[in-house]
């Protein structure tokens, strides 16, 4: 009875070490599987600056005669996209594309005072009454389509020197003017999309026109998390919330508070857009509009988007000239990527700097490859900057955790190994004295080596597998508090218990003490009796 | 018949250049008590060695009754033909004394009832009360301890008990105890009992003395 009790008492230490070493073991393989997988999940953004934006001046004649922004910041030739696409393993390049919405029952907002509007156009049938070197004079005007406020009966409109011999004195024609205001005072400026001889067709301009002052900017995006003035805290969330990435798939939006306010819109409203399959630079003042005709799209898809949030810039107005590229108008509605219509190729499209994001992966990878890709930024002139996204933080409390977690786990497993091996010492100084004794009372050596072993065997593995459930079911319900309690500072995974340390630790252990008991009771075994016999008269003190 | 003869019986350790035990020859008879003793060195646990067939002779023949050591199986010759206790008692410290004096007998493929019963005979019989049966061997007395290892070698039913300084860690009223066990085998159960010691109490209570000196054995 003694023996069944001791043998059952052996066991159950042998499986409570086990026990010990594999929970412990386990609750940090547990926690450092975990640390790996917030580790690897963690990225970092990183935008691309230009070295050198020129002077931009909104005032100036070159704003609204050229396109500011193919000279503000170029996009990327092939080759240059090509560099830095070179990597993209390590730095997945995610571009966010807009592109023309336009909305029939709303207005886009005007700029911010001071911009020019390029929304405002002016399509009117009219009589040519003079022309100078540098203006047109026009008389009896009708309208046609866009700004309508704007039209006047005769109006006198800018002209540059290459259209001045375009119309004679007396001509009855269509006109396109661009129109602005100052002082009170409307101001014209004749546009070339009427310029017969490869011009576009009145109805077509009007058409333009009409889009132009119901167009609205649609960004799409992954997240609004990655881009840089919302991560420099300049574009901020007023109400809701900001596009994610768990909003793929849905058709969600966000509008500018502004817009919002303006048009007694709220949150849970749909938009419908009229969308457009051409891809545009981004430019706050300027934003996506169709206002020429290389710009305007060919090809429409009709859309409904949830308004989910309102964002607004706290520099609307005051940009300097390094932000206009990265700044949003109010007039933009922010959507999902993945609401991006079938009839646009992102492929075709043609990037500025402004409209990648490059999201380097690896939370402990984030300093080294920042300082690579700095490296290829730098030879296309341009210069990257870095949101790690709180890693150190995070890096912090991995730290933390895992020296709290080795001081709490250390005394399972230090107490476990010794006991462990406590026992298994034990073992086999009672399995060398069995050995020895039976061995000379004439036990035959193939009974006493069945008899020694089998029983010590299942007695050790029926505890190895013991102490593995004790372990499997104690951290079982332990991982879920733990995990909770580990979200508070990193990423947490939803896997599984770590099966390979807690069936191999105790595996290995009973592998470890199973072939020194085999291969102890086989040396017994093939041990001169005699020197069996010394060795047992020995430790009475006898030689 | 003698329960055990040597004849002309020599043993030199492997390497050696000349014998611990030499020409040895004597015939011991069943149901008498011998004592073999000597100084240290002088080859009397070597003698012991080879009558327990932990060594085989380099010459000469060990005889057990009538078979020659050499064609039996020697397995079976310390489970059968004799029984060895030690001066270290080679008692296991986590089974209790019935369960030290059953565990032979069970590795023999003995039933344990019958080994239950045969260990409690044999623990009576060296005076080891039946309220110690269940005891570990910690809790007794190293005269007790070594009283249970002399019941562990009884029940294997052995003719010839060997005896390697029985009662060197014993004090005197323990020694004499064994020695009276010892005797009693001998006399009432009519074993042959080989006792090697260096004390000359335990000689005293043998009915024979014999002597190794230089590895020279002669009878008193």
């Amino acid at each position: 009875m003694k023996r069944r009790f001791l043998s059952l008492l052996l066991a159950c230490l042998t499986a409570a070490s086990l026990f010990g070493l594999s929970y412990g073991l386990g609750l940090n393989a547990l926690f450092l599987r975990e640390a790996q997988y917030s580790t690897e999940a963690h990225y970092g953004i990183l935008t691309l600056l230009p070295e050198n934006v020129p002077d931009f001046n909104p005032g100036t004649n070159a704003y609204w005669t050229a396109d500011p922004r193919r000279s503000l910041i170029p996009v990327l030739t092939d080759d240059e996209y090509e560099k830095l696409n070179k990597h993209n393993t390590a730095y997945p390049i995610h571009p966010r594309y807009m592109t023309l919405g336009v909305s029939a029952e709303y207005f886009r907002l005007p700029p911010p005072e001071g911009y020019y509007d390029y929304a405002d156009r002016l399509v009117v049938e009219a009589v040519v009454q003079s022309i100078n070197d540098d203006s047109l004079q026009l008389t009896d005007c009708v309208f046609l389509g866009g700004k309508a406020e704007a039209l006047q009966k005769s109006i006198s409109a800018w002209l540059s020197e290459d259209l001045a011999e375009t119309w004679s004195v007396g001509d009855r024609t269509e006109f396109s003017l661009r129109t602005w205001q100052e002082n009170g005072l409307w101001l014209y400026r004749v546009d070339k999309e009427l310029v017969p001889k490869g011009g576009t067709k009145p109805e077509d301009v009007v058409s333009m026109s009409e889009d132009n002052l119901h167009g609205f900017d649609l960004v799409f995006t992954e997240d609004m998390g990655w881009i840089w003035r919302v991560m420099q805290g300049e574009l901020c969330c007023i109400q809701g919330r900001l596009i994610e990435e768990t909003d793929a798939g849905s058709r969600v939006c966000v509008v500018s508070e502004r817009f919002l306010r303006e048009n007694d819109l709220a949150l849970g409203d749909s938009l419908l857009f009229r969308v457009g399959d051409k891809l545009c630079s981004q430019f706050a003042p300027i934003g996506a509009l169709a206002y020429t005709t290389t710009q305007y799209p060919r090809r429409w898809a009709e859309e409904a988007f949830e308004i989910i949030g309102t964002f607004a810039d706290a520099d609307n107005g005051n940009w300097t000239a390094d932000e206009f590229a990265y700044a949003y108008s109010e007039s933009t509605v922010f959507v999902p990527l993945s609401a991006l219509p079938e009839t646009i190729y992102p492929s075709s499209a043609r990037y500025t700097p402004a409209e990648l994001t490059l999201l380097p992966e690896g939370g402990d990878a984030l300093e080294r490859k920042l300082g690579w890709m700095q490296e290829i930024a730098a030879g296309i002139g341009l210069r990257c900057v870095m949101d790690d996204r709180g890693w150190s933080a995070i890096a912090a409390g991995i730290d933390a955790e895992e020296a709290r977690l080795r001081a709490r786990t250390l005394p399972f497993i230090l107490s476990g190994a010794v006991l462990l091996v406590l026992l298994f010492a034990g073992l086999l100084l009672t399995v060398k004295r069995k050995c020895t004794v039976l061995r000379l009372a004439g036990v035959p050596k193939r009974r006493l080596a069945a008899r020694t072993m089998i029983p010590s065997l299942v007695l050790l593995w029926s505890a190895a597998a013991a102490g593995t459930a004790g372990a499997f079911l104690y951290l079982g319900t332990e991982a879920a508090w733990f995990r909770e309690k580990w979200s508070a500072f990193m990423q947490v995974s939803e896997q599984g218990l770590p099966m390979g340390t807690l069936i191999l630790v105790p595996g290995l252990a009973s592998l470890v003490m199973s072939g020194g008991l085999v291969l102890l009771v086989l040396l017994l075994l093939g041990q001169d009796i005699h020197d069996l016999a010394v060795r047992s008269q020995r430790k009475a003190g006898k030689q | 018949m003698n329960a055990l003869t040597l004849e002309n019986v020599s043993y030199t350790y492997p390497g050696g250049t000349s014998p611990v035990v030499k020409n040895a020859s004597f015939g011991f008879e069943a149901g008498t008590i011998y004592a073999v003793v000597g100084p240290s060195g002088s080859g009397k646990s070597t003698l012991l060695s080879m009558l327990a067939g932990l060594d085989m002779p380099g010459s000469g023949d060990v005889i057990l009754q009538e078979e020659n050591l050499k064609s039996l199986d020697l397995d079976k010759y310390r489970r059968e033909g004799v029984s060895i206790i030690f001066q270290a008692f080679c008692l296991l410290p986590l089974l209790t004394v019935r369960e030290n004096v059953c565990l032979p007998m069970e590795m023999q493929g003995i039933p344990e009832a019958n080994a239950r019963e045969r260990a409690a005979e044999a623990l009576v019989k060296v005076g080891i009360e039946e309220s110690k049966h269940k005891r570990f061997p910690s809790a007794l007395s190293g005269g007790e301890q070594q009283r249970v290892a002399i019941a562990r070698s009884l029940c294997s039913g052995a003719p010839v008990l060997l005896a390697d300084e029985p009662t060197g860690n014993l004090d005197g009223e323990n020694t004499r105890i064994v020695m009276d066990i010892l005797r009693r085998l001998a006399h009432e159960e009519g074993r042959c009992v080989i006792v090697v010691t260096h004390d000359p109490e335990v000689a005293e209570a043998a009915d024979r003395v014999l002597r190794m000196k230089d590895g020279v054995l002669t009878a008193e």
